[in-house]
């Protein structure tokens, strides 16, 4: 029997390929699920407490939005500020710089609180048609550090299916349904809402219950999107962050100020802002590795920011940042500005209440940073990829 | 020659080559094409990334699936033909204006959930029989359905291009449902009166009509008939009407259970018939949902997109209108959506200045001629589906005049986004 006779029978043909579909899912879902393993936080020395999110909401316990909570107080007291990295997660900088923070400083007075994952469940999975690599290394003095890279929003596995419109909780304002699991869009959120509105409810809650007086939410965004190099603040934090701004001036860190518009709701500095006491306010760098304009994507390019069709771009002046060979650099470029806004915020907030200090006892520094990038403050990962 | 135009040129190549020489099915060609991108590209055959590029059109798969079965159980219940038949003979004597009723019938499910494939699927089937009865051909009502189903994809309230485009500039998708509505609907009239008029038949005799047209089951059944469509309305419009109190379900939910109302309602369906050749029919479409996601998959992961975009951006300022004009349908022809966000927000950033919200409806129709750009041309080719037809290429022929238009007035509407942005308040 040839091989044509034998693939014409249509029964054995469908075999084939139904093992060959069967086959492929094994695979492929193997892979999906393996990217559920995160790379553990090591507890730095400043390190005085660990919660959980669903601490401040039970029903996130077992869920994979529940996440860790560090806290790391100084002898004296002071005031509280909460760092958040990762509520998108495909945005690096924010997340290693609240890994760098849990890792390597140590509060003199007052309370610094950072979630590296807030939005846990982003970091399970890529988001369709994007190609993110599951996780990227960086160098530290005792081998590799991993990190997960996921998607924008949280995994469509643990929400699902997406509506047509998705419409925030409370100003009732409508976005495209793909929105709904975007975690920054769902502040203050609702306890029993939906498992993205879920999280961002346990963080308000946070806020709200440790009385949190400034939050700062870390992000990236792509070379092409204006507000970029920014920090952007609710109205009450304006001042603070004017003050903030200079004092990154002077140390040769030209940064942006936008005010929170007030029509665009569900965003962390438009609704913690409105909704409890706390100064809220957003940081945003340049993350190529995110943007539509990217070439290849790699890990290198999460890493490095080096990429060619940036600098196209940048040459016929359609970015609102400067692009060149030179690509903008993770560890000594993102996540420098993202450590030493941090920085001035407590600064300028401890000059503003001498009463409730936030003060560092050690933090990682800029000129360490910008000679050996953060392999000084991070700890190499147990486990490799 | 940079190394990622290469990269597209070969996934080009071999999808031409694939489908015009080898006639393999479009899907398969996206997919033969997507695997030597990759190659080429140095990924080998990146099994992650082409499963995880098909999982963008799960939902519009599920849809399309259960889609297709819902039409089967009307279609055997007779439903369909009932209705077709009620609708012409109470309107057969004013054609023009039934015609461009049921025009706006076929816009209305893409206005509400701002997909075309739901449109053609869900009120393209009613109106099919309809049109065919008031003589319009075959192939010229898969036309006019699926330029229906196009420009109500872009008929407000929900436009999922202008939304997803406003998100990624951060602007509220608040003020667009006049510009949109303008520039939409009074179109799709004029479209269906173009299209329909020549062979729209004033003269048509009331009992050769009754004697062509298959038998009602109405006086069988009664209105109970209509009870799987009511359903699907409802289910449809209450969580756009009363969101806070309704909940969103999601369309393949919401077919199933009207298809499953459907069984008791009319003739006897024979379940196992309608679900088997419901998915015969269906399959050709999904695996080109599956075709698509690998294809722009790889074309990320290797870098060709970029290339796209950023020579698309490079070019000079006064050419940006018309690269936005050619190269946002052209993206269409992988995926309309897919365009908006990859291209529609850098391009629209960079025609910043304008009128916003006029600008970005006007680029919203741009990318919604792209679902009617071959050989995809999904809304053609939902559209012969619908019509049972062998090919989509003689719908997409009938369509090229109307697209055109179509892009010509979104074209003109962009030129003059700042002109007509001064003289509305
Ligand atoms: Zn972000």
């Amino acid at each position: 029997m040839n091989l044509r006779t034998w693939w014409n029978d249509k029964t054995r043909r469908g075999g084939v390929l139904l093992a060959a579909a069967v086959l492929v899912a094994a695979v492929t879902g193997r892979d999906f699920v393996a990217q559920r393993k995160h790379f553990a936080v090591h507890r730095g020395p400043g390190v005085t407490q660990v919660w959980r999110l669903s601490d401040f909401l039970p029903s996130l316990a077992g869920t994979r939005g529940d996440t860790e909570v560090f806290v790391l107080a100084g002898r004296k007291p002071g005031a509280t500020v909460l760092v958040m990295g990762g509520i998108h997660a495909n945005e690096p900088a924010g997340h290693v710089a609240a890994v760098t923070l849990v890792e390597s400083a140590v509060m003199e007075a007052g309370r610094l609180i950072v979630i590296p994952t807030t939005n846990a469940s982003g970091f399970t999975a890529g988001d369709p048609q994007e190609a993110n690599p599951p996780a990227f290394s960086l160098a530290t003095r005792t081998g590799l550090r991993w990190f997960r890279y996921g998607g924008r929003g949280s995994a469509a596995v643990d929400q699902w299916p997406d509506p047509d419109i998705y419409l925030h909780h409370p100003s009732g304002q409508s976005l495209s349904g793909n929105q709904t699991r975007n975690m920054n869009r769902a502040f203050p959120g609702r306890a029993d809402g939906n498992f993205t509105e879920r999280c961002a409810f346990a963080v308000t809650e946070l806020v709200r219950r440790e009385k949190v007086d400034l939050v700062i939410d870390l992000h990236e965004a792509s070379p092409e999107y204006p507000v970029i190099n920014t920090i952007v603040a609710h109205e009450r934090a304006m001042a603070l962050a004017v003050s903030v701004a200079m004092g990154l001036e002077l140390r040769g860190i030209k940064i942006g100020l936008e005010a929170s518009p007030p029509n665009l709701r569900g965003l962390s500095h438009r609704e913690l802002g409105d909704h409890t006491p706390a100064l809220a306010v957003l940081m945003e760098t340049a993350n190529a590795a995110e943007g539509r304009i990217r070439g290849r994507m790699t890990p290198e390019l999460i890493v490095t920011g080096r990429d060619k069709m940036y600098v196209k771009a940048a040459k016929a002046g359609r970015l609102f940042v400067s692009y060149d060979e030179r690509g903008h650099p993770l560890e000594q470029e993102r996540v420098l500005r993202h450590l030493a806004g941090i920085e001035e915020f407590m600064k300028a907030w401890t000059e503003e209440n001498k009463e409730r200090p936030l003060l560092p006892a050690t933090y990682p520094e800029q000129a360490i940073i910008e000679k050996e990038g953060l392999a000084p403050y991070l700890r190499a990962s147990a486990d490799a990829l | 020659m940079e190394f990622e135009l290469i990269i597209l040129l070969v996934m080009v190549a071999v999808f031409v080559g694939a489908f015009f020489l080898l006639r393999l099915p479009v899907a398969i060609g996206l997919m033969v094409a997507a695997v030597a991108g990759a190659l080429v590209g140095g990924e080998g055959v990146p099994l992650r990334q082409l499963v995880e590029g098909m999982f963008a059109f799960f939902d519009l798969i599920l849809i399309i699936a259960t889609a297709m079965v819902y039409m089967k159980v009307l279609e055997h219940s007779g439903v369909l033909h009932t209705l077709g038949r009620q609708v012409t003979e109470a309107f057969h004597r004013r054609p023009t204006v039934l015609l461009m009723a049921l025009m706006l019938l076929v816009m209305f499910p893409g206005m509400i959930t701002g997909a075309c494939a739901t449109a053609i699927f869900t009120t393209g089937a009613l109106v099919a029989p309809v049109m065919l009865n008031l003589g319009i051909p075959r192939v010229q009502t898969a036309a006019i359905i699926a330029m229906g189903s196009l420009i109500g994809m872009i008929a407000p309230p929900v436009c999922i291009p202008a939304m997803i485009i406003a998100e990624g500039i951060d602007m509220p998708y608040v003020g667009f449902f006049w510009p949109l509505f303008l520039l939409t609907i009074p179109t799709g009239l004029v479209v269906a009166w173009a299209m329909g008029r020549r062979h729209l038949r004033h003269d048509l005799d009331p009992a050769a009509l009754a004697a062509a047209m298959q038998p009602s089951v109405f006086p069988a059944h009664g209105w109970k008939l209509y009870l799987p469509l009511v359903v699907l309305f409802v289910l449809m419009v209450a969580p756009k009407v009363a969101p806070r109190h309704v909940y969103d379900i999601g369309l393949p939910l919401m077919l199933t259970i009207s298809a499953g109302i459907g069984l008791f309602t009319g003739e006897k369906v024979r379940l196992r018939e309608a679900v088997q050749t419901g998915m015969k029919e269906a399959i050709p479409v999904m695996a080109l949902m599956v075709g698509v996601g690998m294809f722009i998959e790889v074309m990320t992961l290797t870098g060709a997109r970029g290339y796209f975009v950023a020579a698309s951006l490079a070019l000079p300022k006064v050419w940006l209108v018309v690269t936005a004009a050619v190269a946002l349908p052209a993206f269409g022809i992988i995926s309309a959506f897919g365009g908006a966000s990859v291209l529609g927000v850098p391009m629209t950033l960079a025609l910043l200045g304008k009128d916003q919200i006029l600008a970005l409806s006007s680029i919203a129709l741009i990318v919604g001629v792209g679902e009617m750009v071959p050989p995809t041309a999904v809304a053609a080719l939902f559209s012969a589906q619908l019509l049972g037809l062998e090919s989509h290429f003689p719908v997409v022929r009938r369509c090229v005049l109307p697209t055109l238009a179509v892009l010509a007035l979104a074209v003109a509407m962009l030129v003059w986004a700042n002109w007509v942005g001064k003289l509305t308040p």
